[in-house]
């Protein structure tokens, strides 16, 4: 893991100037490993190769930004995320990449010093640095739930992200208050894009990047998105970046095929299940659930929860603690349905769709925040 | 031994169960861009690390395609080994981390992947080098 120096990672001017393939080249690496690189560069942004040219030249011209990480109500498993891949890879190239000021998590500083390395970036890069947030804010009895050198984590946003050229929330809780912000919400735990939308901070270009963790490499993607191009990727209405959260699972399991022919676990000891079966009577929230692990993978692209034998718990979904069990069909009643409904979810697709609707209009609260699914909906996709 | 260790495992068979029609999709969109490329001249790149495949669907796919005569690996961040396949002009690039990991796993439609040539800058920079070594490094006469 990188540890940064004691006052952050302070970087000398012409550092900075360098532009990333000014940096590589003096690093040793040629022409060919840069062109390498943006082609690694392009599938971990989710774009098509032949925008490998262009990555190309916009990396070859743009300068490393300012970046300033902050970890609020979190338990630093974004971050875990994020740092343990192994190195060097491109997650590594990737900050090489950025000038990354402040974090407390990988900082050897603490207290006053790290705090003076965040004023100092945000002094300096006025208008120019990127704020990335993992964790949520907690809001009740004046934010006092969570501080960082006696500095509640409300005053720490409010001060950092109004200078800032955009924000990214990296991790559910981050995004849309996560666990923390799970029922009763003790702490009054809100993501970032509602303090946005309170006029609690100042409204900036916001990118989230869900997940419990999000997947490294979505992570780096984005920012590597940024520091490319110098725009914010395609979003979403829930600001998420369409190259990574485009599709649900369910839209490109490898299990699919097994939906599609009606074949589905009953339990996860069965004959079903022993066949790699379909997860979704298992509670798999596949359908609903908008990320890239069905192809990017995790583990350095070992395979991903339903490849070992679970069903998607629709991590990057809001309110995805408090939206019904993880052990819960879809489309299975919650509340005391009839037997016949019951039978209909596992006998037939069309006759699925009955006990869907029914179940999913017995669903409130945070359940109905979640998108709708029912098995005639996956037929049409 | 540990507690854990006296934990017997068992490995289930692995059960493949992809039909194949990933590979056909892929194959057709290949022979698409072959004819885009011999009839416009225009080059074409299918990125297969983000398209879920299984084992079989990878076998099949680069079954098809064959192995040409033609391999070449360059060494920089990690391995990367480039080679034609048996259908000309069609040509997988396979990236490597310095760890072995696949970064990126690419066929390309084209005469000659842009990573096998030589780039300007470098060879303006090469004849330089080369000048200098005509000048200071000259073979050991015995």
């Amino acid at each position: 893991m990188m540890v940064m120096g004691i006052k952050g990672n302070q970087l000398p001017e012409q550092d900075r100037e360098e532009t990333l393939e000014q940096r590589l080249k003096r690093q040793g690496v040629s022409r060919r490993g840069f062109l390498k690189f943006c082609a690694a560069a392009a599938s971990a942004m989710a774009l098509p190769p032949s925008m490998v040219p262009a990555i190309a030249a916009a990396l070859g011209s743009v300068t490393r930004p300012s970046v300033i990480w902050l970890s609020f109500q979190e338990c630093t498993g974004c971050t875990e995320s994020l740092t343990r891949s192994h190195l060097p890879t491109i997650e590594s190239l990737i900050f090489d990449a950025i000038s990354l000021d402040y974090h407390h998590t990988l900082q050897a500083a603490a207290g006053q010093a790290a705090e003076e390395a965040r004023e100092m970036a945000m002094e300096k890069f006025k208008g120019e640095y990127l704020v990335l947030v993992d964790g949520s804010v907690p809001m009740a009895d004046g934010g006092i739930y969570s501080t960082i050198a006696g500095i509640s984590n409300i005053d720490m946003l409010r001060d950092t992200v109004e200078n800032a050229a955009a924000v990214i929330s990296v991790g559910s809780c981050a995004a849309f208050g996560g666990l923390p912000n799970a029922e009763p919400n003790p702490t009054g735990a809100v993501g970032i894009g509602d303090l946005m939308e309170m006029g609690e901070i100042a409204s900036k270009p916001l990118i989230n990047v869900p997940g419990c963790p999000p997947i490294p490499v979505v992570i780096t993607g984005v920012i590597a998105h940024y520091l490319t191009f110098g725009t914010i990727p395609e979003l979403d209405h829930l600001h998420r970046p369409k190259s990574f959260y485009g599709d649900t699972i369910h839209d490109r399991c490898y299990r699919r095929t097994f939906y599609d022919q009606g074949k589905f676990a009953e339990s996860f000891d069965d004959e079903g299940a022993r066949l790699g079966w379909c997860l979704y009577k298992l509670g798999c929230k596949g359908p609903t659930t908008h990320n890239v692990c069905a192809t990017t993978k995790w583990n350095e692209g070992t395979s991903f929860p339903i490849e070992s034998g679970h069903g998607c718990i629709g991590c990057s979904e809001p309110k995805f603690w408090d939206a019904g069990g993880f052990y819960e069909a879809l489309s299975e009643p919650t509340g005391a349905l009839g037997t016949a409904a019951k039978t209909a979810v596992g006998v037939g697709v069309a006759a699925g769709a009955l006990s869907a609707w029914q179940n999913l209009s017995k669903r409130s609260g945070a359940a109905a925040e979640r998108e709708k699914v029912t098995i005639d909906d996956l037929e049409q996709k | 031994m540990s507690t854990l260790d006296a934990i017997s495992i068992e490995t289930e068979p692995f059960v493949d169960i992809n039909d194949g029609s990933g590979a056909q999709a892929i194959l057709r969109e290949i022979e698409r861009l072959l004819e885009h490329l011999i009839d416009n001249g225009e080059e074409g790149v299918i990125d297969i690390k983000t398209i879920p495949l299984s084992l079989h669907e990878h076998e099949q796919l680069h079954y098809v395609l064959g192995r040409g005569e033609l391999t070449a690996t360059l060494n920089s961040m990690g391995k990367s080994i480039v080679h034609e396949t048996a259908i000309a002009g069609v040509w997988r690039t396979i990236h490597y981390n310095d760890d072995g990991d696949v970064i990126a796993d690419l066929i390309e439609v084209t005469t000659l992947p842009e990573i096998l040539k030589s780039d300007l800058t470098d060879m303006q920079n090469a004849l330089d080098e080369l000048r200098k070594r005509i000048e200071t490094e000259q073979p050991l006469i015995v």
